[in-house]
């Protein structure tokens, strides 16, 4: 199960003086579902497009189903790919849009026909009633439906998804979040799945690749992500976390989840942080303390509700405490 | 309101059509329809006459001729535009420069633009003496006045007319469009076939039209390079209303031009309602 498909090794793609994809090697593994996560401008658009054939890294090489691809025209990969917008044919309805892939590889028309259908009913879409529809006829969900079909119609041994979940609706997204998983692990195909939303990274993905400024800042399985930040941007952009500066003797600072630090009333031990209460916010399931602790920096601590031990309030004083065991070393 | 506010939107054009256009149509399908009379002008009365005098071999003839040269006409101005509208719609930052290129023969006269194409086709021109001068041929090539030198001017004039739409249709083209076809599998020219000139259609259509309607009425052009052995339909109307003084039979050459490209343009776009 761990035999890589895709194979980055030193990629860098610049532009200009900016490198948009510097020095990244990374491996995406037959089935897996991989994210690319990180804030926009960090990369991860430019490293699926050279996984696409889209764009031509000016370092470093692509290996995909292990045989060099470096230089190998998109047309010629065994990749497919879902666009941002969908990037549907206007010119063409969706039974044609879902064939385009099949015509160009001449296949015989009963069996585009065929495919055809299997493959608008596996997203969820009733041939007989959108195989005739004109692109335009079609709401956001159902065009980024039509983009996935066309993309699965050819059986790809990689599927490239470049933020398709974007412009639809909270509820929408959250649904096709789910069935995309779910297509994953049916389909057996490997999954690259660009996005800047870390809580979609986390329910979705097998192993999560967080990016900065055209590097890989970490990789593994979303656990490890978020309970073991390497740095403090990882921490910093997956969910919220606090992050404590070098202890006494130790070189590197700390990062603890809100929910794993422990809030105690007035001053705690000696050399645990302390602050003061600046704000309390009741989120239902949870209620959130902010504080500003002494040496400036801003800690948050995340306490279930219905405990009812303690009615925290703004302006007290209060000290943070955390077992070692959920503290995450920082590197950097 | 806003509805009322549409339709006044619509009223100075509404005014100008029907001022310059629907009512000379009216006066010249009358006209068609009228004696001739002995000054120029009409006399009172209904002749069908002058379309019968129409259906002669010799006028029929011209028609065809001229019907052949436009579609010539356009499409070598389609072949020639295509690409350089492809290329100006990807040239990125010199886009505007090769556009006001495009467009600046345009801003002198059409008239001073084929006397100049004169100096370069007759005998003692500049192609000819160029060529004599590089021993290439040793007699001046006979181009001028010939139908060849019409077929150049015309496209030289009109070629803007052509490139102008394609470039804005080409311009608009999502370039992640071809880039889905890339990654399905299309190689370039498959992605040209299947995309870029389906969706570059609308475009087509209207340069196609923008061609080869002037074209079919041109007479300036053939008159000043094509000399008096070719006779377009252009030429034919303009002798009637200028020194022949035969206006109805004028108008009726007019009219059947008029109906030939209405339903030439009527069936061709029934087939493709949706560039409309």
């Amino acid at each position: 199960m761990s035999e890589a498909v895709v194979e980055l090794q030193s990629v860098t793609r610049r532009f200009g003086a900016v490198a948009a994809v510097n020095d990244v090697t990374l491996e995406v593994r037959r089935g897996e579902f991989l994210s690319l996560l990180g804030p926009s401008g960090c990369g991860k658009t430019t490293t699926l497009r050279i996984i696409a054939g889209l764009e031509t890294p000016d370092a470093g090489s692509v290996r995909l189903l292990g045989g060099d691809a470096t230089r190998r025209p998109a047309w010629e990969r065994p990749i497919s790919m879902v666009f941002q917008n969908g990037a549907l044919f206007p010119h063409l309805d969706v039974a044609r849009n879902v064939a385009f892939g099949l015509r160009e590889r001449r296949r015989p028309a009963g069996e585009i026909r065929e495919r055809v259908a299997r493959t608008l009913e596996l997203v969820r879409l009733d041939p007989a009633l959108y195989a005739g529809r004109r692109i335009t006829e079609l709401s956001g969900g159902q065009q980024q439906r039509v983009a996935l079909a066309r993309a699965l119609v050819l059986e790809p041994s990689i599927l490239l998804l470049d933020e398709p979940l974007g412009a639809l609706d909270l509820q929408l997204r959250k649904a096709m979040q789910l069935e995309l998983k779910e297509l994953n692990r049916r389909l057996g195909i490997s999954f690259v799945f660009v996005t800047h939303d870390q809580e979609e990274a986390l329910v979705m993905s097998d192993r999560i690749a967080v990016m900065d400024q055209g590097r890989i800042a970490q990789v593994g399985t979303p656990a490890q992500i978020y309970e073991r930040p390497r740095t403090a941007f990882v921490a910093g952009f997956i969910g919220l976390c606090n992050i404590f500066g070098p202890a006494k003797g130790a070189g590197h600072r700390i990062a603890v989840r809100p929910e794993r630090t422990q809030l105690h009333a007035g001053a705690g031990p000696a050399g645990s942080p302390a602050g003061e209460i600046t704000d309390v916010v009741y989120l239902g399931g949870t209620i959130q303390v902010h504080l500003r602790l002494d040496d400036g920096a801003r800690a948050t601590v995340q306490l279930p509700t219905g405990g009812a031990d303690q009615a925290w309030r703004i302006g007290e004083r209060a000290s943070l405490s955390w077992r070692g065991a959920d503290a995450a070393v920082l590197e950097d | 309101m806003s509805v009322l506010r549409g339709r006044w939107l619509l009223a100075p054009g509404v005014f100008w059509l029907v001022a310059f256009f629907a009512i000379p149509v009216a006066v010249l399908a009358g006209t068609s329809l009228m004696p001739r009379g002995i000054y120029g002008g009409v006399t009172a009365g209904f002749t069908l006459e002058h379309y019968s005098r129409f259906l002669d071999p010799l006028y029929l003839g011209i028609l065809a001729r001229t019907l052949l040269l436009s579609a010539i006409c356009t499409a070598i101005c389609l072949l020639a535009g295509y690409p350089v509208a492809l290329g100006i719609a990807r040239s990125g930052r010199w886009k505007n420069l090769l556009l006001f290129l495009v467009i600046l023969p345009l801003w002198t006269s059409f008239l001073v633009r084929t006397y100049a194409m004169i100096f370069l086709l007759r005998d003692h021109g500049l192609i000819n003496e160029t060529l004599m001068a590089l021993g290439i041929t040793s007699a001046p090539l006979h181009l001028l006045y010939t139908r060849g030198a019409v077929l150049a001017g015309l496209v030289y004039g009109l070629l803007p007319l052509m490139i102008l739409p394609l470039y804005t249709s080409l311009e608009k083209l999502d370039p992640t469009l071809l880039e889905a076809a890339e990654v399905l599998g299309a190689r370039p020219l498959s992605r040209f076939w299947r995309v870029i000139l389906p969706l570059s259609l609308p475009g087509t259509i209207a340069g196609c039209l923008l061609v080869f309607i002037p074209s079919l009425g041109a007479f300036l052009t053939p008159d000043l390079l094509g000399g008096a052995k070719d006779m377009m339909i252009g030429s034919l109307i303009q002798n009637q209303f200028g020194p022949a003084r035969d206006w109805p039979f004028g108008s009726a050459a007019s009219v059947v031009v008029m109906v030939v490209v209405l339903v030439a343009m009527l069936g061709w776009l029934r087939r493709r309602p949706e560039v409309l």
